[in-house]
């Protein structure tokens, strides 16, 4: 066969400088509702709101430490900046400063590592639960910021929307994750069609588990900031899906079915990140069969 | 029906507007077996005579000159080729007499013989066959041929079809274009209506649309069916109707190297080489030479490519780095094919895979955001 001398070409700086732009929105937001409204109400002093910023900041220290200095590179990759505000928004609100750090130190530290070794399983994934282990087994703090654990609080539904209810530092917003989602479509190698399999399928077995079982207030359970963030942020992200549409469906279904049985029958809101990084774990291991089983053919094409 | 994809192309690459005429080359080499049997009387040949024949196929002279000798030399694939070396006298002197106005033809018996015997063409393409198809359309970016050939000889091609339409009983003619192409469907339009039996069709411009089997979703394209080429139907017009041999093709010269990209007319056998330095400005003299295609072409060395029939364009452009980096499984390269191959699959198993379908598009490869050539792992039945 012939060659090929053109590709297709996306303005990537344009694409990547949109997600940036949309993941620096969700983190100011974070420092708003977790710190700012609380000091205009007078219950924070404003270094203690001013501390919520911290978390961006080090991220993004994080990656131009790695991403200019220690790899010598003249320009600051906005890839990098994009992991390290990434790293600062799926954190619980009372996550330590010091050991966000440290995690922030192992992610730049392990990803080129990792992505030579373990492409398909993303990192990203792979911090986020290992805070979520930190969180629950080692500083024993849940989302709920410092006012949301000391005064008794009743959010409304949209307040779930909008992004006043409990959750990560950047993550609540499901309106913000939206407009991301609008923002991340202008990337052609998007897959965009991932996060309606995976809330699809969520919403629709949520919706009957409510309905049928719980009797909960419906709308409120289904607007679930993690499971948005992680199925529109994390799991389309390029390396960590498969390529193949019948595939992507089944992981797709997987991730959303598995978030939802985590979520009403284990109380995990936000076991989707375990879930996916167990999908991926899963995937990687069937890429190889695949691989191997390709490869078999191939030499029985040659017979 | 699969989506198909529309090659952007860079606007500031546009041809010239009129033909640039290079038919003046001192030698014309054609390319030869040297088991092929000369046919000629003397060294001295005219213009039309024919030379000999290879795999039945006639070569008949260019220009009119001496025949020299039988020089190897390297083709575009950078092979070893033979080629008759004929020294260009500039006489022209004719072995038809031709006629040179534009004639209405009378479809006489003796006409439908002549036509039906004409040597060199395998008319049996047309028996029992209800519609023809002209394929006016291009599908590499920025080839200009058949709009210029649309542009000056509409009527003759129009003609042509009619004829073939006759002498062949076939009643349905359908003319398809581009909807990006105004310029031929304007001129086409011009001369449609003295023709009932014609009919037209635009059709949007995707890649890769002139492949028959992605034509045949937009109009049915059957066993009922016959489609031709613009220039195919052409240059029936001109040795049947004008009887004048094919002595030159139009080429486009594009590419982002070049000042202005231009539509040339040039003798079969001349090498590019002097086309290119007669007729050719450059903005970069860092360049690749590209034969037929930037989604299926090939790389050649500007000295080694002599024209023949059988190119099209050659692009110079500009030489970029492009760097293979590993697969993101983004699935895209699954996606595009518009004849459903899995080209992914044929990349994870690192070997070369025969996939009867593959077009050799080259969509593939272009989509692809690692840059990996997808043409090394899947190929078709050329392969
Ligand atoms: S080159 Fe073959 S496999 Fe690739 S897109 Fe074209 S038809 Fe499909
Ligand atoms: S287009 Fe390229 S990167 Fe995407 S799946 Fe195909 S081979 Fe991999």
């Amino acid at each position: 066969m012939s060659k090929v001398f053109v590709y297709f070409e996306q303005n990537t700086k344009k694409i990547q400088w949109a997600i940036f732009g949309s993941f620096l929105v969700l983190a100011f937001y974070g420092a708003y509702k977790n710190g700012f409204t609380y000091y205009f109400q007078g219950l924070l002093s404003f270094v203690d709101a001013m501390k919520f910023l911290l978390f961006p900041f080090i991220g993004l220290l994080g990656a131009f430490f790695y991403g200019v200095i220690l790899s010598k590179k003249l320009q600051f990759s906005l890839e990098y900046a994009i992991e390290g505000v990434l790293l600062a928004l799926f954190m619980p609100v009372r996550f330590p400063i010091w050991c966000f750090i440290v995690l922030v130190i192992l992610y730049f530290g392990l990803k080129n590592l990792w992505q030579k070794k373990l492409s398909t399983i993303s990192l990203l994934c792979f911090m986020k639960v290992l805070s979520m282990v930190l969180s629950k087994f080692v500083f024993f703090i849940d989302y709920q910021n410092v006012i949301e654990t000391s005064y008794p609080y009743l959010y409304g539904i949209t307040d779930a929307f909008f992004g006043r209810g409990v959750g990560a530092y950047g993550t609540t917003s499901i309106f913000l994750i939206l407009v991301c989602y609008v923002a991340f479509c202008s990337d052609y190698y998007y897959k965009r069609e991932l996060p309606v399999y995976i809330l699809g399928s969520f919403l629709l077995l949520e919706t009957a588990y409510v309905l049928f079982v719980t009797h909960e207030n419906l709308l409120l359970t289904l607007l679930n900031s993690h499971i948005f963030f992680a199925s529109i942020v994390l799991a389309p992200m390029k390396n960590h899906s498969p390529a193949e549409s019948k595939y992507l469906l089944i992981f797709g279904l997987f991730v959303g079915i598995g978030s939802f049985l985590l979520n009403a029958f284990f109380d995990f809101s936000d076991g989707i990140y375990i879930v996916l990084l167990f999908a991926q774990i899963l995937w990687t291991l069937a890429l190889s069969f695949q691989k191997l089983y390709y490869q078999k053919t191939l030499v029985k094409q040659k017979d | 029906m699969k989506k198909l994809l529309t090659i952007s192309k860079d606007a500031s690459i546009k041809v010239a507007s009129t033909i640039y005429d290079y038919l003046a080359a001192d030698h014309i080499y054609l390319p030869i077996d040297p088991t092929d049997k000369l046919l000629i009387h003397s060294k001295n040949v005219t213009k039309g005579e024919l030379l000999y024949r290879h795999k039945k196929k006639g070569y008949y002279s260019p220009v009119s000159g001496k025949v020299l000798k039988i020089e190897e030399k390297k083709n575009k694939e950078g092979k070893k080729q033979y080629y008759l070396n004929i020294k260009n006298d500039y006489q022209e002197n004719d072995s038809y007499a031709g006629i040179s106005e534009f004639t209405t033809v009378k479809i006489s018996t003796d006409f439908v013989k002549k036509v039906r015997e004409y040597p060199d063409y395998s008319w049996y393409k047309f028996r029992r066959k209800e519609k023809i198809i002209l394929n006016g359309m291009e599908d590499e970016p920025y080839v200009a041929n058949k709009t210029f050939l649309h542009k000056y000889y509409a009527r003759e091609i129009l003609q042509m079809l009619d004829i073939l339409g006759d002498v062949f009983k076939i009643p349905e003619i359908v003319l398809c274009f581009k909807e990006n192409d105004r310029e031929s469907i304007e001129t086409v339009e011009a001369f449609i209506g003295t023709y009932p039996n014609m009919s037209l069709k635009i059709l949007p411009d995707v890649y890769p649309i002139e492949e028959r089997e992605i034509l045949s979703r937009y109009l049915p394209v059957n066993d009922e069916s016959v489609v031709l080429s613009s220039e195919e139907v052409f240059d029936l017009y001109r040795e049947i109707v004008k009887e004048r041999r094919k002595d030159a093709v139009l080429i486009t010269l594009t590419g982002d190297a070049v000042t202005t990209p231009k539509v040339v007319r040039v003798k079969i056998g001349t090498p590019l080489q002097e086309v290119v330095s007669a007729t050719m400005n450059f903005k970069s003299q860092d360049y690749q030479v590209i034969v037929n295609g930037l989604l299926k072409g090939t790389v050649s060395n500007i000295q080694d490519i002599i024209i023949t029939e059988d190119i099209r364009v050659v692009y110079f452009m500009v030489k970029k780095v492009t760097h293979e980096s590993a697969c993101i499984h983004c699935g895209k390269c699954n996606e595009v094919c518009p004849v459903r191959c899995k080209p992914y699959l044929a990349y994870l198993s690192q070997g070369k895979r025969c996939d009867e379908q593959c077009l050799e598009c080259g969509l593939c490869s272009f989509i692809c955001p690692s840059h990996i050539p997808l043409y090394k792992y899947i190929g078709g039945k050329h392969e």
